[in-house]
């Protein structure tokens, strides 16, 4: 049997083909995922599914990509299958992002892994958002999310009990370090939040050390002017050498510049001087004169050299000359040589510097006969 | 009775007393004769190594000998120990050289003291070191003979000292130094006494002065020893018959060339009895068991006129 249909059945029988292929065109059609710039990696979840351009068949319901590229900053795009076909996606430069505190030198800590991201103020190159917590002790943390390529700047909230404020230090630079722990915190200027009652101390390398406590009435900006160490320069002799008292190690010659904290005692030295002890403190003057006092030895010699010199009565032997001696007082000293007449000397802090002794060749004894008696003898 | 034997009991008592007493004194009066025995036996050791002249003579001569500056001629010298050691002990102080008189008498030419060394015999003092010894090296004064400059050798007063042949014979017993000497008459009766190889005249010796280097040891430093005599009729040297009688051949054949020589002035030469000590020893030990008296005429001639006298003639004994 044939099925005949009329003609003006056929006429709608088209009409309706008709819409329906453009109704099955219109909900199940290709879509396309372009980025500027081209070939960036997509990722669907956690699986890499392609790169652009990806053109993909969806039907229905929605889809979430993540468009990753190199040196761009990542991008989640959702596509519905109500979206138009064809989507691009515009990937930004990854920039600086920027995070800036107040106080400074808070640590950045990302929530995730708990990876410390750095301290304030940070400059990250981010091609995602980060969730962190911004910390520093005397402070309420602070959770933020970093974007990427944004400026943030966070004011931190101090904790209960505890003060925050900025202190200055003349001149800058001073090292704040809490002087009951000695922890060293920050270097000045710094945004301090500490508690109520905590001693600071500001040290900086030529200066005293100043000392502050925070409390309820401290301003939030704090002036610490330091006091230089006062120097102590020691003259004298550029020959004479400075040691640390009681043996210590050699410092230097003269003039010698030094920092007096507190009160320190020094060891002048000097060959042929006494060694004197010098004590310095914070009120020294600035230059101190430092005069030794010459040992009193006088250096012998003798005509000719080499001749013993002994105390008197030769029960000491005191060396062979040229030879220095000691004379803080006045004594004897006997000086003798073979083949020549003994000397006794004396000497004392008074003589020359330099004394020469000139010995005497001992004269030869003579034995003389008048006349030698002439024998008259024989042999046997 | 009962008084009496009170009264005895005192008596006994003092008894007692008188006994201790006694007995004390005569051990205080044993111990001090004791005492004073031993102490001059230490005088007497003290004194007789000097009894010579009872003083206090160091028993010791220093020998020394200079050489002219030509090195032709060589004098001995007899020098005084306890004079230079006080010259030599204060040496270090002497700026100025000291002139030192030495008496003419103490000093001999070279010959001279080598014929006559045979006769010396160097003693022992009491330290057992030698009595005749050289100078010390650390004091080498100058010498000045006749206004003639000598120097001092030691070594060759060494050499001299060597030259005195019978070197101690003493087993280090303390005695002075010996001088032996002999005498003989000759045949024309003409004195003569003899020292070593040396023949003095006399009394021609002793008036020209040759024997005043003897003379000159008249301080109780020597002693004299008579050997014996020598005088002979048939012209015999008794002591060249020693020796070629005892074996000592070689000894009398050079004192046989030695007598013959012509150079008599010769010097620097080791006479007989020097070289051959042991036949000289033997010679002198010979006449010393004789024991031979010396004739009168060595008593007047000799003797008397060196000032010496018959005591010095003994040879000390019991030391």
């Amino acid at each position: 049997m044939k099925l005949r249909i009329p003609s003006f059945w056929m006429k709608e029988i088209c009409q309706g083909a008709c819409v329906g292929s453009v109704l099955l065109w219109s909900g199940c059609a290709s879509f396309e995922l372009t980025s500027i710039p081209e070939g960036a990696v997509l990722f669907e979840g956690t699986e890499q599914i392609g790169s652009t351009p990806y053109p993909f068949e969806q039907f229905s319901g929605e889809r979430v990509f993540t468009v990753k590229k190199a040196g761009y900053v990542e991008q989640d795009v959702l596509i519905s299958s109500l979206d138009q076909k064809s989507v691009e996606v515009r990937l930004d430069r990854v920039r600086t992002t920027i995070l800036n505190t107040v106080p400074t030198d808070v640590r950045v800590v990302r929530t995730g892994d708990s990876k410390e991201l750095g301290k304030t103020s940070l400059k990250l190159a981010l091609s995602r958002s980060e969730v962190v917590v911004l910390e520093k002790e005397g402070y309420q943390p602070f959770p933020m999310t970093l974007e990427p390529n944004k400026t943030y700047k966070v004011k931190m909230e101090p904790l209960e009990g505890f003060r925050a404020a900025t202190f200055v230090t003349s001149p800058a630079g001073a090292l704040v370090s809490d002087r009951a722990v000695g922890d060293a915190i920050a270097r000045t200027p710094a945004n301090i939040s500490a508690e109520e009652g905590t001693e600071f101390e500001f040290s900086l390398e030529g200066y005293q050390p100043a000392y502050y406590m925070i409390n309820k009435r401290s301003p939030s900006k704090v002036f610490v002017e330091l006091i230089p160490v006062p120097t102590v320069t020691l003259l004298g002799s550029s020959e004479a050498v400075v040691y640390g008292a009681g043996g210590g190690d050699e410092l230097g010659v003269l003039p010698y510049t030094i920092q007096i904290r507190e009160v320190r005692a020094f060891e002048v030295k000097q060959q042929g001087y006494y060694p004197k002890t010098v004590t310095l403190s914070p009120d020294s003057p600035v230059e101190v004169a430092v005069e030794l006092d010459p040992i009193p030895l006088k250096q012998l010699r003798t005509q000719p050299p080499g001749a013993t010199v002994a105390r008197i009565g030769k029960r000491e032997v005191l060396g062979t000359a040229p030879i220095a001696l000691l004379a803080e007082a006045e004594r004897l000293i006997e000086v003798y040589l073979e083949g020549y007449a003994r000397r006794v000397i004396g000497i004392g802090p008074d003589s020359p510097a330099e004394i020469l002794v000139e010995l005497q060749p001992l004269a030869k004894d003579t034995l003389v006969v008048d006349e030698l008696q002439r024998a008259s003898i024989t042999v046997f | 009775m009962s008084e009496f034997f009170e009264d005895r009991g005192d008596q006994g008592f003092f008894e007692s007393f008188s006994d201790v007493a006694l007995c004390t004194l005569t051990v205080t009066l044993v111990l001090l004769s004791l005492l004073a025995t031993n102490v001059r036996q230490s005088i007497n050791v003290t004194l007789n190594e000097n009894q010579f002249n009872q003083d206090a003579l160091l028993n010791r001569t220093y020998l020394t000998c200079s050489v002219s500056e030509t090195g032709e001629e060589s004098v001995v010298h007899f020098l005084d120990a306890d004079r230079m050691d006080d010259l030599i002990s204060v040496k270090e102080e002497r700026v100025v050289g000291r002139r030192i008189r030495l008496d003419g008498a103490r000093s001999m030419s070279r010959r001279h003291f080598s014929l006559v060394a045979p006769g010396l015999v160097p003693g022992c003092n009491a330290a057992g070191s030698s009595t005749l010894v050289s100078l010390p090296e650390r004091w080498l004064p100058q010498v000045e003979i006749s206004g003639i400059r000598y120097e001092l050798n030691t070594w060759l007063s060494g050499e001299l000292l060597e030259q005195c042949s019978l070197q101690k014979p003493f087993e280090g017993m303390a005695r002075r130094t010996r001088v032996y000497v002999e005498s003989m008459r000759d045949v024309d009766g003409s004195y003569h006494a003899l020292i070593g190889h040396a023949v003095y005249s006399l009394p021609s010796s002793i008036e020209d002065g040759s024997l005043d280097w003897l003379k000159s040891f008249m301080s109780g430093t020597v002693d004299l020893i008579y050997l014996g005599d020598l005088s002979s009729r048939v012209d015999e040297n008794r002591r060249l018959r020693f020796m070629e009688e005892q074996g000592y051949t070689a000894c009398a054949y050079d004192y046989r060339s030695f007598l013959n020589r012509t150079d008599l002035n010769a010097e620097a030469e080791v006479v007989p009895f020097s070289a051959y000590p042991v036949a000289w020893q033997a010679y002198v030990d010979w006449r010393m068991e004789i024991d031979e008296d010396p004739p009168t005429w060595f008593f007047s001639e000799f003797l008397v006129k060196l000032g010496f006298d018959r005591m010095v003639m003994d040879a000390p004994v019991g030391e």
